[in-house]
């Protein structure tokens, strides 16, 4: 019986959780999402400040804490340990998750000055399909937009994961968790800016390329997301390994390709996100337009690198 | 009593010599090695059947019993995953030596490796098992192997309990020997473990652990291809 009840325990802990982090949602994608759309879509921004962080590598901050177990303990306390190393484990790996955030966020001390002035309605723009609600109001539907940006540590690589929920209006307005008709991350990453000038890019002008970047990003964002809530984004294409390099960087990813351009490819990762990567020149394809054309980006990206 | 101290002395000395192993020492090819054009040299994969789990640390059977139902869900999804996402590369390999103006064959009969005997030679350098009785049934003069062990999702246990979260893991020796005279002119580690970006226990398709054993396994690649 004890020894059932262990391996019993055990098994609902083999979880072993990662620590949960903010930019991370599950990809809910229900078919009366389309159907219950309304135009214009109310929109509700879930911060009034616009988020910008450091980005550093959370892979390095998950490993597990290794704990020794008294084997004399009896069922009880070896269950009490059990427990006690879920814990210690889940908080060591947060709390390193949060040092390596605040380190991360060194980069962005030149731009304090900037940050200050980054306010998230300046991220709303024009469009027949939505409206931008400065307060919660009753309606069909809303969605809930909470976008998140982050500066690569040499500065050159802006990026954007912005998270949208399509939910009740009575649950946004209360407050209350409800079940999404639709949530998703949608990740946008600038083309990379070359590497001398990238910290006084940024701060030149008050921040004007810093926060026209960000509106361009974040319009792109909303417009992936809105068509595939309507599902207008193709979907028959073969799931396929990315290998992107990103500045500096290689980034390997895993998905169905949405579209190709000459700058830029976009595809849905294996989670469901869509995803907006530069395209390394030299590896181009004729353009796809797989979105329709009304739910293209109303503003085309900038390209720092021949500002 | 003496003689006894001494005795003892040696014994432990001979004992605790037995647990130490020799510090594996990598060999990279020469900067010359493609200025003899003369050889044949066969590339020979082996790797494991399927894509799968590797749960390291749940020694015991019961132990590891309980830790093959705590994956289930898991391993059932990674097994669905394909090997030649990997074993592809072996192709590759052939075209990368044949572009730097080599005579390449790709080996696919079974070598039966394990069966090799041990080579009578321990210098350094050479390898630890007689190749030299493979180069008339490989038909080849050098051969270049990637030997897989583990391909799929690896995760840790101390006895029942998970210390880590699945990573994607590819790991295993990537060598050449010299049929003629066992010599190794390459010996590698795969060695590639990649942690999952966020929550890994997305049940029943996860994608987490999927990317992470795709990045592993574009990482091993390319490991590989980086060594010729």
């Amino acid at each position: 019986m004890r020894f059932a009840i262990a391996v019993l325990m055990l098994l609902l802990l083999s979880g072993c959780a990662a620590p949960k982090t903010d930019d991370y949602i599950r990809h809910i994608q229900s078919t009366s999402a389309s159907q219950q759309w309304v135009s214009p879509l109310p929109v509700y921004l879930a911060a009034a400040q616009i988020e910008l962080r450091g980005e550093y590598d959370s892979n390095n901050a998950t490993e597990q804490l290794n704990v020794l177990y008294a084997g004399d303990a009896g069922i009880v306390g070896f269950m009490a340990q059990v427990a006690a190393h879920a814990a210690l484990s889940n908080n060591a790996q947060n709390s390193r998750l949060s040092e390596q955030q605040l380190q991360a966020n060194k980069v962005l001390e030149p731009l304090a000055e900037q940050l200050h002035q980054l306010h998230t309605v300046q991220l709303t723009y024009q469009t027949p399909e939505l409206s931008w609600l400065a307060q919660a109001d009753p309606k069909a539907l809303y969605m809930v937009s909470k976008p998140i940006f982050f500066l690569s540590q040499d500065a050159r690589v802006l990026s954007l994961k912005h998270i949208v929920q399509l939910e009740p209006a009575a649950a946004v307005v209360a407050g209350k968790k409800a079940t999404a008709l639709y949530s998703n991350l949608i990740e946008v990453v600038a083309q990379p800016l070359t590497a001398e000038r990238s910290i006084e890019y940024w701060q030149a002008d008050q921040g004007a390329a810093l926060i026209g970047t960000m509106q361009a990003m974040y319009q792109q964002s909303m417009a992936l997301a809105l068509a595939d809530v309507k599902g207008q984004l193709k979907q028959d294409t073969q799931a396929e390994t990315f290998r992107l390099a990103i500045a500096d960087k290689l980034r390997i990813e895993r998905g169905n390709r949405i579209s190709a351009s000459c700058k830029q490819l976009v595809f849905r990762n294996l989670r469901g996100w869509i995803l907006a990567m530069p395209a390394q020149s030299g590896h181009c394809e004729p353009f796809d337009v797989s979105v329709n054309a009304d739910t293209t980006p109303a503003a085309s990206h900038r390209d720092p690198e021949k500002t | 009593m003496r003689n006894f101290k001494v005795a003892l002395v040696a014994i432990l000395a001979m004992v605790l010599t037995a647990c130490a192993s020799t510090p594996f020492s990598p060999i990279k090819m020469d900067n010359n090695f493609y200025q003899n054009n003369n050889t044949t040299i066969g590339v020979y994969m082996v790797a494991p059947e399927k894509v799968d789990t590797y749960l390291i640390g749940a020694s015991c059977l019961v132990c590891y019993a309980a830790a093959a139902a705590a994956n289930n869900a898991l391993t059932k999804h990674i097994q669905t995953m394909d090997v030649s996402d990997f074993t592809e590369v072996k192709a590759e390999l052939v075209k990368m030596l044949q572009d730097k103006g080599q005579t390449v064959v790709l080996v696919e009969q079974d070598l039966k490796l394990n069966r090799l005997k041990k080579s009578k030679s321990k210098t350094a350098g050479f390898a630890e098992q007689d190749f030299t009785a493979l180069k008339s049934a490989a038909g080849v003069d050098k051969l270049l192997v990637v030997q897989i062990d583990m391909l799929g999702a690896q995760r840790l246990y101390n006895g029942y309990i998970p210390t880590s979260a699945p990573t994607g893991a590819v790991s295993g020796k990537l060598f050449m020997v010299d049929l003629s005279n066992n010599k190794l002119e390459l010996d590698q580690r795969i060695s590639e473990f990649v942690a999952v970006e966020g929550e890994w226990d997305e049940p029943t398709q996860f994608p987490g652990v999927t990317t992470a054993y795709f990045r592993a396994v574009e990482q091993a690649k390319s490991f590989i291809k980086q060594q010729l």
